[in-house]
């Protein structure tokens, strides 16, 4: 017996309704091309000297740390040790601006560090949460150095955070 | 080589149009898409793969997108943010399984990813109800109201699988491939958003 989607009504009604928005291939062509160029994926010299920028040093010390913990991956737990927070990334040379807005989420670093093989679902949204907000902040402290450099360094931090701010198990969530 | 010269002979297929869809956008056929030559370049890390790669999926991956999250503007943030990944990710691509399934399980993935901002989806959920979302939703006629809250209200799921089946005319083992489903997931969602529809329907219309 025919019913209203053998007979093709409410499929064309469907179409009609949710018909597709035009792909603006160009303008997102154009901010795929800025990103790249910006992070340094094109430019080595640039992604190189963003490492070693000792704010980028330790936000994404810290900020990785929970990341690959986050991930849960075997990934992860390799890299883990090395950039943990007692190994000297996050409590030597932090930036004002993350020790003023930050002091809970470093300590909450040094906890997750120890503790991440047993973290629970709660944990990991908490320890999300407080990579971001390091995020935060270090943005908002290279936005104030006025520097074309930093504002490079800036727009892959941005990035980044964006991708941070999307969920706890998409694969590479911070790129650096 | 240049980055994707392998892909020149995959120019020219055309997806089948479900009717009264516009279109007829060159669409690859995933085992025509995979290609050595690019595979080879991802692995290498060549900068401009991305774009071979975008030329080739860019507009499939942004409706699947859309699909999935039921917003043009965060559709090209996320389609941006696909391709930044791929671009990025190209190393770890391991060469097994197509390209293309790799690219939309990454835009599926980041899609999904966003959508567990539940209060955001509430938002959006909002917004297509009322009409308020620019993009998506062409028609506002008073008799397909109902249609689209019946719609906006199956899962995430059934509604995605849904759209790309009846509007967007791909088959099952496309669908499949896009979310990273089985088939018969596939077939079963979209026997369920019907049956979902046609009883909405059947009481309000």
């Amino acid at each position: 017996m025919k019913d209203d989607w053998t007979d093709g009504r409410i499929g064309e009604q469907l179409r009609d309704a949710f018909s597709p928005p035009e792909f603006p291939e160009r303008e997102i062509r154009s901010r795929i091309r800025q990103t790249l160029k910006s992070v340094g994926s094109e430019s080595d010299t640039l992604r190189d000297r963003t490492r070693r920028h000792p704010v980028v040093r330790t936000v994404l010390t810290a900020a990785a740390t929970l990341m690959v913990f986050l991930a849960g991956s075997e990934y992860g737990r390799r890299t883990a040790e090395p950039t943990a927070p007692e190994a000297g990334g996050v409590q030597e040379g932090t930036p004002v601006a993350i020790q003023t807005s930050g002091s809970r989420y470093v300590a909450n670093l040094a906890r997750f560090a120890e503790h991440a093989p047993a973290l629970g679902t709660a944990e990991r949204e908490e320890a999300r949460e407080a990579a971001v907000a390091i995020l935060y902040a270090a943005v908002t402290e290279l936005l104030a150095q006025e520097d074309d450099e930093l504002l490079a360094i800036t727009a892959r931090l941005m990035y980044s955070l964006r991708q941070s701010q999307y969920g706890t198990d998409t694969e590479g969530v911070l790129l650096f | 080589m240049q980055p994707g010269a392998g892909f020149a002979r995959l120019a020219g297929e055309q997806r089948k149009e479900p009717a009264g869809t516009a279109g007829g956008e060159a669409v690859i056929e995933s085992t025509e898409l995979w290609d050595a030559g690019l595979s080879r370049e991802l692995r290498a890390g060549e900068a401009r793969a991305w774009e071979t790669l975008y030329d080739a999926l860019g507009k499939r991956v942004f409706r699947l997108i859309v699909r999935l999250v039921s917003d043009e503007q965060v559709a090209r943030d996320l389609t941006h943010d696909t391709f930044v990944a791929v671009s990025e990710r190209g190393a770890q691509y391991a060469g097994r399984g197509s390209v293309e399934g790799w690219v939309f399980r990454i835009a599926a993935n980041t899609a999904k990813s966003w959508l567990r901002d539940t209060a955001r989806r509430r938002e959006i959920r909002e917004e297509m109800l009322t009409g308020t979302t620019g993009g998506v939703l062409r028609a506002e006629a008073e008799d397909r109201i109902v249609l689209r809250q019946a719609v906006m209200e199956l899962s995430d799921g059934q509604r995605a699988v849904l759209l790309l089946h009846e509007v967007d005319g791909y088959t099952h083992a496309e669908i499949g491939e896009m979310l990273d489903i089985a088939e018969g997931t596939s077939k079963a969602r979209l026997s369920r958003a019907r049956n979902a529809l046609r009883e909405r329907l059947r009481r309000e219309m």
